[in-house]
């Protein structure tokens, strides 16, 4: 068992297999060697903690990507925007948190989770228009009304007739 | 409890220079005191703080600061990997000044010990970085920006550069070290093997592909050790195997070599990285076979005179690694075994004390150049593991001897014509042979010669003659065995090569079972009558020529078959070989009951008997109608086995006083005139064969192709034929002229040298 | 307090592993919310965004095989990700949009049929099995937005046409009712195209091109339609090869057979060759007779009774060097001065046989080479004409066969081929006699490279 300590300075113990899906600590049991010591992890807080778990615990002892595996050239051609079914259902949250597990799965570095919360947000993009996106997002529209003509112009190529 | 080191890391916000200063620590004790060993905290700490500042590109919500902060879309990273780069130079700055003093054995441990203190610092470095590989150095490599590395490949780059490379300029002082190592271990010295494959392992990990830094890469490892390793080893190798031969003999310098090379293989596969064993082994066999080829060679001769097999065995492997090494070998062996041969059979034809080459024993003969072949086919089989090539050459020499030798002189008849008799000799029935098997396998050592006869026309010539006499004269060993010889001859050359033999053992049958039949047919015969019809076109025999009276005895007997088979046969005719039948007769006239057995010949003169006691030549010519000049002959035999007695000229008397042992007397002796016209008789049938058959090989080809150019024509039948004989250029030319004449072939019109079919 | 936007807690990398996985068109409208995320898409100092978005849809450019620019091939040429992505994207769109009011439009869509032609083109050479990303999302556009079925503007018949050719009627399976009277249409237009004896004269050297020299996409997409309807014609058990078809046979080196290096374009081997022909008085008729309400009149091909004969046989090539050329060596030299020199793809000389149904047939020689416009154009001289007179019980064969034989002296034809170098779809082309006079017979055929070692049965389906 390994004991994860998190931001707010909350205990979490799991099974090795389960926290080794995160191949940051999978790798630091490699390099140090295994103890009791806790594992500080500075970066997550314990509520994204719990969801990151639960994930790790669903998928456990499934197969990890390989180490070098950053030959974009094969991952290219696979991209879909598809998502499991339990997946789609583990990532229906709020926005926070969905924003916060990306940021903790890059972390932590589990590669398959992070896909997911990016997919799910690409997927919330799909098919809107700038505004109907700005709103979903509360994102502020910062342009001048000349440089809204120069965006207009500028995404011409992309434009339904 | 060590101290927290927690409470020291910097805030995610952290500028640079806190953000460094932190990490710079770490990365240290990381470096030099992994010893001591690093806590949970330590590393996740060092981890956050670089993923932190490398995470630090984002929006930024102050919207104060307006367009001049949209730098965020660029990623962060190049301030950390420059840092990172200026710590291991310093790091490694200070590694090198120690190596100063320091050479040779000394050296190297020094470089092996920090070369794995480094390499597992730089991995454990590589892994907290590794997000800073993961997306800055990914990104500045896919962009194509060259020098850019992920952090270990980048620390084995500074090993090369700050540490490596300027030791290396100083009298290539690694290499250097390395290549004094091995010469000591090739002298006989212990070395320590363990420290100079840690060396030369990190001179293949420094290579570096530039497009891939996960591949592998031995640029440095060839440049830095193979190119002066293989310098050396030619070097070393040419002094010794100078002084070498200098002192020892060459089978003493077989031995030599192979160990070294022995030696090398190993070498490669307990310290050296294996791409290096093609360019080192082929060196080696440069140095120490090519080099001295020419003094193998030469030294070979005398290895096969005194039957040195582990010498030529050993010669035969190391000469086989180099592509030029066997060829003349080849060549001295051909020569050394056409030799043998001639040897053999001039030896033979001493012996008889005579230079006429008649009087050659064939069994003599055949066993002579048996020995020869048996006893250098073991050499090819022993010492050149059957090689192919030397197979060959054997081959090759073997041809040459045993169609031209000191026994045949310039013909080339001679051998196959002794190689048929003795082969007569064992398949008749009083041969030694005492199994079946012995027998066997003689047979096929009369095959292993007849695959070298170039004229097997000639052997089947006389072969077949052979034969006929043996079935005619029923003297034959077995049925079996003939047909066991006659297989292996059918294997060897063919089913037509084989007809006519085959075609007389269905005579011989079919003659048994008409003579049954004749019996039956009529079973009150007053003489015991036996037949042969043979196909006149599949026997080797001819008949006598002159006229021949059939004695009034057996002339019922006579008109019985020629009537009966009339019958049967109609349409066929009969030719009586008066020559080649035998008769029995009994004798009533002495006290002793005697069974002559003669020929057809003698049975002729001896029924005048019956009437007369006493009778001439001019009568005994007379009644018989046999020439006199046979005539005289047959009487001289019955004169000489004393059944007539010969007192006055030309008058020939009955015996009344003839005694013999045996109540079976033989008086069926070949007569001196049969003898000598075997030979003759049969090399003649040969010639006539030949032109047949180069006729039906050129009509055969033309056939085929329309037409042809004279001398393509040629040596199509050249080609085509001489599985059974070597056709003359002349016997060919003749050929055509013939088929030209019978118009079966027409000259092209406009074309020299061309001839076409005419269907 | 206003709701927050969460996207001020992801770095830039992240924002980046979002968009990659939308539609081009999705990232325009992102970039379009505020001035952060423009900049993310628009001003970056890298490719990496549009070069994502290019890989995950179309096979990596860096991997085509281009003809043309055949020169040493030294550095491949920077590639602008951003502007193939919208090209690509725009062309998409243009694709599926209401086709009314082509003219209106006129611009957009030849870009956007030059730009699918150019996709066609930059597929990568056939290699590991992997399907192409370029022609299967070619494919899944043109079969989705039907633009290939719409009425085009006069300027852009070729590139439709190109398009249709390579495509081979993969589209028009004729399920439907309005595929089958597509494809009547087609059949007929195409059979009065390859038929009509003014398609083939001096300004195009008797072969599909045009007068610049260029290959005449039309005329090869009317011979592809004459064989292949012919062919679905035949019952299934005649058929024991079919020219490879769709995209995915264009690919460069698709063909089967193993070649020498020096054999670029994929010659030696064996091959099987379509002919499709008309009853040689029919081709008279129509021509000239005034029988169907006139000369080439599209009316002659809608009698019940007409139909068309269709041949196939073996073709065995072999390299040769241009000295042993024998019966074509007076054609092949007044032809010569026409050839570019490439030092990349020389010009390759052949000779071999041909075997019909009834044994061998004729030898034949030609030469195979990449002309300026970048296409592989075949070039074959027979000895003797193939017999090519259907007798339809209507004529006598023989003599008809005879006037023939005695007219000609043999027979040259054109081929073109049709996607990449050693493309699997092979070559399609138009025989006529060497002698090009008027009047002589003319008719389509489909050369494609079989395995050295096939053995179908050849056909002869003389009406």
């Amino acid at each position: 068992m390994v004991v994860l300590v998190t931001s707010d300075n909350e205990q979490f113990t799991a099974d090795k297999e389960v926290v080794e899906r995160s191949v940051l600590i999978k790798n630091m049991l490699e390099d140090v060697g295994e103890s009791d010591q806790p594992i500080p992890l500075p970066n997550v807080s314990s509520s994204v903690l719990k969801k990151v778990l639960e994930y790790c615990e669903h998928h456990r002892g499934e197969p990890l990507p390989a180490p070098d595996a950053d030959s974009s050239q094969d991952d290219t051609r696979k991209r879909t925007t598809d998502i499991s079914e339990w997946d789609q259902k583990f990532i229906t949250v709020d926005q926070e948190m969905l924003f916060e597990i990306i940021l903790a799965a890059n972390y932590l570095d589990i590669k398959s989770l992070l896909d997911v919360g990016c997919k799910t947000v690409a997927n919330m993009i799909k098919g809107k228009t700038p505004e109907e996106i700005r709103k979903l997002f509360n994102i502020v529209n910062d342009f001048t009304p000349e440089e809204e003509a120069q965006i207009k112009k500028e995404n011409e190529w992309a434009e339904d007739r | 409890m060590s101290i927290s080191n927690d409470s020291s890391m910097p805030p995610a916000t952290a500028d640079l220079a806190t953000t460094w200063a932190f990490l710079e620590e770490g990365v240290d004790h990381i470096m030099t005191k992994l010893q001591t060993g690093v806590s949970y905290s330590k590393y996740m700490s060092l981890y956050t703080v670089a993923y932190n500042y490398c995470t630090s590109s984002k929006i930024n919500t102050n919207n104060e600061m307006g367009m001049a902060n949209r730098t965020g879309a660029n990623l962060m990273g190049s301030d950390l990997y420059n840092n990172l780069i200026r710590y291991f130079v310093v790091h490694l700055r200070s590694l090198r000044e120690q190596t100063d003093g320091s050479q040779d054995e000394a050296l190297l441990r020094y470089y092996a010990t920090e070369w794995d203190r480094y390499t597992t610092g730089a991995n454990y470095i590589n892994r907290l970085f590794t997000y800073l590989n993961r997306h800055w150095v990914k990104r500045e490599r896919d962009e194509g920006r060259k020098n850019v590395y992920p952090v270990y490949t980048l620390s084995l780059v500074q090993w090369k550069n700050n540490l490596f490379v300027p030791i290396q300029h100083k009298q290539s002082k690694l290499a250097g070290a390395i290549l004094r190592l091995i010469e000591h271990q090739r002298n006989g010295e212990t070395i320590d093997q363990g420290l100079v494959k840690k060396v030369v392992d990190s001179f293949v990990s420094l290579g570096l592909d530039e497009a891939d830094p996960n591949k592998a890469c031995l640029d440095v490892y060839k440049e830095h050790f193979e190119t002066p390793f293989i310098e050396a080893t030619d070097k070393y190798y040419k002094k010794e195997s100078e002084a070498f031969l200098n002192e020892f003999t060459v089978s003493e310098y077989l031995k030599k070599a192979e160990e070294r090379l022995r030696e090398e293989e190993d070498r490669v596969d307990r310290y050296l990285n294996q791409q290096t064993r093609k360019t080192l082994i082929s060196k080696c066999e440069h140095v120490l076979i090519r080099e001295h080829a020419e003094l193998m060679w030469d030294s070979f001769q005398n290895l096969l005179d005194f039957d040195k097999d582990e010498d030529l065995q050993r010669m035969y492997a190391l000469l086989s690694r180099i592509p030029e090494g066997l060829e003349p070998l080849r060549k001295r062996f051909e020569e050394h075994v056409k030799k043998s041969g001639m040897a053999a059979v001039a030896k033979l034809v001493g012996e008889g004390g005579t230079t006429a080459t008649e009087s050659v024993d064939p069994k003599a003969y055949v066993d002579a150049l048996l020995e020869v072949h048996q006893k250098n086919s073991e050499t090819v089989v022993r010492s050149f593991r059957g090689e192919a090539g030397f197979v060959a050459s054997l081959d090759k020499a073997c041809r040459d001897f045993v169609n031209r030798n000191a026994a045949t002189g310039t013909s080339n008849a001679k051998s196959p014509e002794l190689l048929a008799k003795h082969a007569d000799l064992l398949l008749r029935k009083n041969n030694k042979m005492s199994e079946d098997s012995d027998l066997e396998s003689a047979l096929n050592r009369v095959m292993t010669l007849f695959k070298y006869l170039e004229d097997k026309d000639v052997f089947q010539s006389f072969y077949s003659t052979r034969l006929s006499k043996r079935l005619i004269h029923g003297v034959s060993a077995s049925d079996e065995s003939e047909s066991s010889m006659i297989s292996k001859l059918k294997e060897a050359c063919g089913f037509e090569y084989t007809t006519k033999l085959q075609r007389m053992f269905t005579d011989m049958s079919l003659s048994k079972d008409l003579t049954e039949a004749f019996k039956e047919r009529h079973p009150d015969q007053d003489i015991s009558f036996t037949i042969m019809v043979l196909g006149t076109n599949f026997w080797p025999i001819t008949s006598a020529g002159h006229d021949f009276t059939i004695p009034s005895e057996i002339m019922p007997t006579y008109n019985r078959f020629v009537a009966y088979y009339g019958v049967k046969h109609s349409g066929r005719k009969l030719t009586w070989l008066w020559n080649y039948s035998k008769n029995e007769l009994r004798t009533n006239y002495l006290n002793q009951k005697y069974i002559l057995m003669t020929s057809s010949y003698q049975m002729a003169v001896l029924i005048q008997y019956n009437k007369h006691d006493t009778l001439s030549l001019q009568e005994l010519m007379t009644v018989t109608s046999i020439p006199q000049q046979l005539l005289t002959q047959v009487l001289e035999l019955l004169v000489k086995a004393k059944i007539l007695i010969n007192e006055e000229t030309e008058q020939y008397d009955l015996n009344p006083n003839f005694k013999s042992k045996k109540i079976r007397v033989n008086l069926n002796q070949p007569i001196k005139a049969e003898v000598k016209t075997e030979t003759s008789e049969v090399l003649k049938n040969v010639d006539e064969d030949r032109k047949y058959a180069i006729q039906a090989t050129i009509v055969r080809i033309m056939k085929a192709r329309k037409t042809m150019k004279n001398q393509q024509l040629i040596q199509e039948v050249i080609a085509q034929i001489s599985h059974r004989f070597t056709p003359k250029i002349t016997d060919i030319k003749k050929a055509i002229e013939t088929l030209l004449e019978k118009e079966y072939i027409e000259r092209v019109d406009g074309e020299r040298d061309t001839f076409a079919y005419v269907a | 307090m206003s709701p927050q936007n969460y996207w001020t807690l992801l770095p830039s990398e992240l924002v980046l592993s979002v968009l990659i996985y939308l539609h081009p068109k999705d990232v325009s409208s992102f970039s379009m919310t505020s001035s952060f995320f423009r900049d993310l898409v628009y001003s970056t100092n890298d490719t990496y965004l549009w070069r994502q978005l290019m890989l995950c849809r179309f096979d990596d450019p860096r991997r085509s095989y281009p003809l043309v620019s055949a020169g040493p091939s030294s550095t491949p040429p920077e590639i602008d990700w951003k502007t193939k992505v919208q090209e690509r994207t725009n062309a998409e769109i243009i694709a599926f949009c209401d086709h009314g009011d082509a003219t209106k439009h006129e611009r957009k869509r030849q870009q956007a049929l030059e730009t699918f032609v150019s996709i066609a083109t930059d597929a990568p050479p056939f290699g590991n099995g992997e399907p192409s990303l370029n022609l299967s999302w070619l494919d899944r556009v043109l079969r989705e937005s039907k633009f290939l079925r719409s009425p085009c503007l006069p300027t852009e018949l070729q590139l439709c046409s190109q398009l249709r050719a390579q495509l081979t009627l993969t589209h028009e399976n004729g399920d439907s009712e309005e595929d089958r009277l597509i494809l009547k249409t087609r059949r007929t237009q195409s059979r009065c195209y390859v038929y009509d004896f003014r398609r083939y004269n001096r300004y195009n050297d008797w072969g599909p091109f045009l007068p610049d020299g260029n290959v005449n996409w039309v005329h090869v997409e009317s011979m592809i339609n004459v064989i292949l309807m012919n062919l679905r014609e035949l019952p299934d058990a005649c058929i024991t090869t079919l020219p490879p078809l769709g995209l995915e046979a264009t690919r460069a080196f698709s063909a089967p057979g193993t070649f020498r290096n020096e054999d670029w374009a994929g010659v030696e081997g064996t091959w099987r060759r379509y002919v499709s022909f008309m009853d040689y008085r029919d081709l008279f008729a129509f021509n000239y007779s005034n029988i169907a309400s006139g000369p080439r009149n599209p009316s002659f091909f809608q009698d019940s009774r007409f139909c068309e004969a269709t041949r196939l046989i073996e073709v065995k090539l072999h390299l040769i060097s241009p000295d042993e050329l024998s019966f074509s060596r007076y054609e092949f030299h007044s032809s010569y001065t026409q050839h570019v020199h490439n030092p990349r793809y020389p010009t390759l000389y052949f000779a071999g046989t041909t075997r019909g149904l009834n044994g061998r047939e004729a030898d034949i020689e030609g030469y195979v080479r990449i002309a300026a416009d970048g296409t592989v154009r075949w070039k074959f001289f027979r000895e003797s004409p193939i017999v090519a007179i259907p007798n339809g019980g209507k004529y006598n064969r023989h003599t008809l066969s005879e006037s023939i034989l005695t007219a000609s002296s043999g027979k040259s034809s054109h081929g073109v081929q049709v996607g990449n170098i050693r493309s699997a779809m092979g070559i399609l082309g138009n025989y006529s006699t060497a002698d090009h006079d008027e009047g002589d017979p003319v008719g389509p055929f489909w050369l494609y490279k079989v395995p050295d070692d096939f053995n179908g049965k050849l056909l002869e389906n003389l009406l």
